[in-house]
């Protein structure tokens, strides 16, 4: 089914135009879409990676400090001095009163990032979880869940716990780090807290709206701004993880806590086993400018379509403007009443189309007159002929009438001219039946001969010779008469005596009839000269039917005679046992006969 | 048929329009919201930093809340803590050009700060409604550089649960103190006692040299008014009742942290009472509600209390953004809204307006810190902001508090901690 073939051209044209400039940008936007996608997740992760690199160096900064100062706060004298002390009350109380109010509490009041300083000795003078500076016994440190890690480390940084201060308890970041004597003894373990909101305002000094996680070198979270994703996507997002620096598109596991699933994570790290920052963007946010301009050219094509639309419309309109006028004209065609006037203005193919259509319609136009006058003719013709069928009939009943008269009258003579005239009326109707066989044909002859005797007595003499076995063949009726007629005309023109003698015989496929008299012959001029009043009507109107019914080699020739004087007619004629169908040429004939 | 096409292609043309305007309006419109995303700047971070009780930081941290909702783009970082220590990092934070924008004054420091020049003038906040005597001690030559904020008063808190049940009244003068610490020993519990060893703190031997006629044993002016006699008998008395176990030992003492639920000996019921600030009682009375009450501190031969201002605020002069630190205060202080939430945390407000709508609301609490400042109005000295930390002085206290100390655990005896002092007070200017 093709719709090219199917429907009407102005729809076809408009609704492909449509499909094929949607399809057109719906490709556009696809294809926009996927390139300026990549190309932004590409760009962003370039950028976010600096960023990463950048803060991933001041983190350092800041951890290192804090690690230094640790390693200061260890190695002092008082401290290590405070926790070997043994034995009086205010000795101790002092030196850690001296402690705090000389040494640790100014590096506390004077650092940003140090929080709070954790202290566990053997036996601390007083407990308190709420100061900056907590003293605590080393009992408690081997119930805390860092306690193994630092266990088998010197040192170690921990990820987000809570711990109490004078502002209550306090998320925070710990370096913890084993207090030991030069001497190989361990006195006690120091932590250094740095609260979590003074990393994460690092981390988000940038106004990132991105969340950042900050992951030790065994892939265990530090801390996090805005979102914490559980540990089995840490694990999967570490999987990603190839090198220094890098970025993912990552569908992250339901299970989480984010509400977005589909993320560009982007890592930075300075070494391999030192901490790593990994940031997650959603997907969306990245390509929230693809989308954009996906959308921008949904707008331009749906604007282009709209355009199109009036576009197509205008030109199917105006291609099928003179294909519907065709249309239109050939349905309102009607041969013979005036048409509408036909569009003279195209000069290209649809002028060629209308000028086309307009011969057409000339020709057709002719063609019509001309068979409404043949109708007519024909019309005429039928009428005649059945006149003429009314005719003989007429006459010859006539014929018999006086005929009857004549013998009432006693006219013997007349009565017998009437008799032969009647039987050659008969013979020329022969049922309307245009083939005759060749015995009635010369009994038509005779009738005439016969006739004629009457009029020019013992003067007229005449032969017929003519094989029985001819006798049965068919051939056109009235064939031989006119020329009998014209061989008595002519042939005794200004005498009172002649002889006219037809033969028939065989002579290849045909039969050739002769019939020769023995007059002054032909004049010079007999072949211009062919308007005879009587005779020549005849000889040419045999003549012409035996070309229309036969054709050559069959036809007619008139001669002078060679063996004396006299004319010559010769017939040659097919052998016929049965009628002809002569459907197409009776008419024709009959048309000519009298037309 | 042509007429139509041009009304099509005008039609086309105006929504291509349209959508190209549409386009445009929602392009300008993300970057109205991008600007203002970043905050044109708008978007301030003010430090403030304040010590007391957790009931002062809850409603301290309220008013922030407040006047950040209020004032959209400002926003607070709070730093807060107790007393302890609060000065020696302010000090230090000074000292690296770090203070926050807005900090917590004292009264015994702010000659040092004004002087000093680390303190910004806050003349041009609205002082009408402000007590002028009040002002004035937050003055230094003529300009405001700490804006006061609440009555306050020198007395006593006690364990008026305990105290009835017992059928006494807390001691009127420091003879009935005395007594008492001894008389109500036996029908206390083994470790519970009247009072810890005040032998080191040198707050109650002011009151104690104060209510004996002998003014404060340190003053404004720089001066070493410590007076032999009456500082001798103090150490003296506590001495015996130490010796009697009529206070705590000293470790103990040493441990008393005030308001922290668990180191404060007050609230444990070590001790039925301690020295205190009016403007503190709400803290103190957070932690054991309906159980303590105020009271005068004793008198000797006059009344050993004083008024004061409870504290101040101060702005520093480094503040990136002193105006809108000023504009807090004048909120802080003046406006009603910030009174309804403050209450009487940093004692009664210094604004008569604010103090007045707000005294139908008193509690409980806020009246027997009323009732505190009333009484010692009545006859209680003004409060001497003592030298500061110059000239030595700074030196004299952090030894004092160890002499002291030494003679609590009795390393040494009073008459040698009394040459000590004595020999400290001459490297003084």
């Amino acid at each position: 089914m093709n719709p090219f073939r199917m429907f009407r051209i102005d729809y076809v044209f408009f609704f492909s135009f449509a499909a094929f400039i949607a399809v057109l940008i719906t490709i556009m936007m696809i294809v926009s879409y996927r390139f300026s996608a990549n190309e932004q997740a590409d760009s962003a992760s370039m950028y976010q990676q600096a960023v990463l690199q950048q803060l991933n160096k001041q983190l350092t900064d800041q951890m290192s400090a804090v690690e230094q100062t640790s390693l200061a706060v260890a190695i002092n004298s008082p401290l290590v001095n405070y926790l070997t002390m043994k034995g009086d009350y205010y000795a101790r109380k002092t030196a850690r009163d001296e402690l705090n109010r000389d040494y640790l509490a100014p590096m506390l009041n004077s650092s940003r990032s140090m929080f709070s300083f954790q202290i566990y000795m053997s036996e601390p003078l007083q407990v308190d979880p709420n100061a900056n500076i907590q003293y605590l016994p080393l009992a408690y440190a081997s119930r805390e869940s860092w306690y193994p890690a630092v266990d088998k480390a010197d040192f170690v940084w921990i990820g987000q716990r809570e711990v109490g201060s004078p502002q209550g308890k306090q998320q925070v970041i710990s370096f913890i780090r084993k207090i030991t004597t030069l001497d190989g003894v361990n006195r006690g373990i120091l932590i250094i807290n740095v609260r979590v909101k003074f990393l994460q305002d690092i981390l988000t000094e940038d106004n990132s709206s991105a969340s950042r996680l900050l992951l030790d070198s065994g892939g265990r979270m530090i801390m996090h701004t805005r979102i914490a994703p559980p540990p089995g996507e840490i694990d999967a997002i570490l999987k990603e993880v190839s090198g220094d620096a890098g970025h993912a598109h990552q569908l992250l596991q339901a299970a989480g806590s984010l509400p977005e699933k589909n993320m560009l994570t982007v890592w930075s790290r300075t070494a391999p086993g030192s901490w790593m920052l990994v940031e997650l963007t959603p997907w969306k946010d990245i390509t929230g400018g693809s989308v954009r301009l996906a959308w921008t050219m949904a707008a331009i094509g749906a604007a282009a379509i709209l355009l199109s639309v009036f576009f197509t419309l205008f030109l199917s309109r105006n291609f099928t403007v003179p294909i519907r006028k065709l249309v239109q004209l050939m349905q309102a065609f009607n041969p013979g009443k005036p048409g509408l006037p036909l569009p003279t203005e195209y000069r290209n193919e649809f002028g060629s189309l209308f000028s086309g259509y307009r011969k057409l319609t000339e020709r057709i136009e002719t063609l019509y007159q001309s068979l409404e006058q043949q109708y007519k003719a024909q019309r005429e013709a039928e009428i005649k002929a059945l006149q003429a069928m009314i005719n003989p009939h007429f006459l010859y009943n006539t014929l018999d009438q006086l005929n009857w008269m004549a013998l009432e009258a006693g006219q013997e003579e007349i009565s017998r001219v009437l008799e032969l005239m009647g039987q050659m009326f008969r013979i020329g109707l022969s049922g309307g039946e245009s083939m005759i066989p060749m015995q009635d044909e010369l009994l038509h002859v005779e009738c005439y001969l016969k006739i004629q005797q009457f009029k020019r007595g013992k003067g007229l003499e005449w032969e017929i010779d003519c094989p029985e076995d001819l006798r049965q063949l068919l051939i056109p009726k009235l064939t031989l008469q006119p020329f009998v007629e014209n061989a008595i005309v002519h042939g005794f023109h200004g005498r009172c005596h002649g002889r006219v003698v037809l033969y028939a015989a065989h002579e290849d496929r045909g039969i050739r009839i002769r019939i020769r008299d023995d007059g002054v012959g032909l004049r010079d001029d007999w072949k211009t000269r062919r308007r005879h009043p009587a005779g020549g009507y005849g000889i040419r109107n045999v003549t012409e039917r035996i070309q229309v019914f036969f054709g050559p080699p069959f036809g007619v020739s008139l001669r002078n005679r060679t063996d004396g004087s006299g004319t010559e007619a010769e017939i040659y004629l097919p052998k016929l046992t049965q009628q002809l169908d002569l459907e197409g040429g009776r008419s024709d004939v009959d048309a000519r006969n009298r037309g | 048929m042509r007429k139509s096409w041009q009304r099509l292609a005008a039609g086309t043309a105006a929504v291509l329009m349209l959508s190209l305007v549409l386009s445009a309006c929602s392009g300008v419109k993300k970057e109205e919201t991008g600007a203002a995303g970043t905050g044109n700047g708008k978007s301030i971070t003010l430090r403030i930093m304040w010590w007391g009780s957790q009931a002062r930081h809850d409603a301290t941290l309220k008013a922030l809340d407040l006047y950040s909702k209020n004032n959209p783009g400002i926003t607070f970082e709070p730093e807060y803590q107790s007393f302890d220590g609060y000065q020696d990092k302010l000090s230090t934070q000074s000292a690296g050009k770090n203070t926050p924008d807005i900090f917590q004054m004292d009264a015994a420091w702010f000659n040092d700060w004004a002087s000093s020049g680390r303190l910004e003038d806050l003349s041009s906040i609205p002082t009408d409604n402000i007590d002028k005597a009040l002002l004035e001690t937050g003055t230094y030559q003529g300009k405001l550089y700490a804006m006061p904020l609440g009555n306050n008063a020198w007395g006593m808190v006690y364990n008026k649960t305990i105290m009835d049940s017992l059928g006494v009244q807390p001691p009127k003068t420091w003879d009935e103190f005395f007594a008492m610490a001894r008389d109500l020993k036996p029908k206390l519990a083994k470790d519970q006692y009247l009072t810890r060893d005040l032998t080191a703190d040198s707050a109650s031997y002011m009151t104690y040299q104060l209510s004996m006629g002998k003014g404060f044993s340190m003053s404004k002016d720089g001066k070493f008014h410590y007076d032999e006699a009456t500082w001798k008998d103090w150490m003296n008395k506590w001495a015996q009742l130490r010796k009697d176990h009529l206070v705590p030992p000293p470790d103990v003492t040493v441990s008393d942290k005030s308001q922290d639920a668990q180191m404060d000996l007050l609230i444990q019921e070590k001790i039925l009472l301690r020295g205190a600030h009016a403007a503190e009682f709400g803290g103190t009375d957070a932690l054991k509600p309906g159980v303590m009450a105020l009271t005068t501190q004793p008198r000797g031969t006059q009344a050993g209390g004083w008024l004061k201002a409870s504290m101040y605020w101060s702005v520093s002069p480094n503040s990136q953004y002193k105006e809108e630190a000023k504009k807090f205060i004048d909120w802080f202080v003046n406006s009603q809204e910030a009174g309804d939430i403050l209450g009487t945390s940093r004692g009664i407000p210094v604004n008569k307006t604010v103090a007045d709508a707000l005294e139908p609301k008193f509690t409980d609490v806020d009246k027997n810190a009323l009732g505190l400042i009333n009484e010692v109005s009545k006859d209680g000295a003004a409060f001497d902001p003592g030298p500061g930390n110059k000239g030595g002085w700074a030196n004299f206290t952090k030894e004092y508090d160890n002499i002291t100390q030494s003679i609590m655990f009795g390393k040494i005896s009073i008459d040698d901690g009394w040459n000590q002092i004595v020999k400290l007070s001459k490297s003084l200017d």
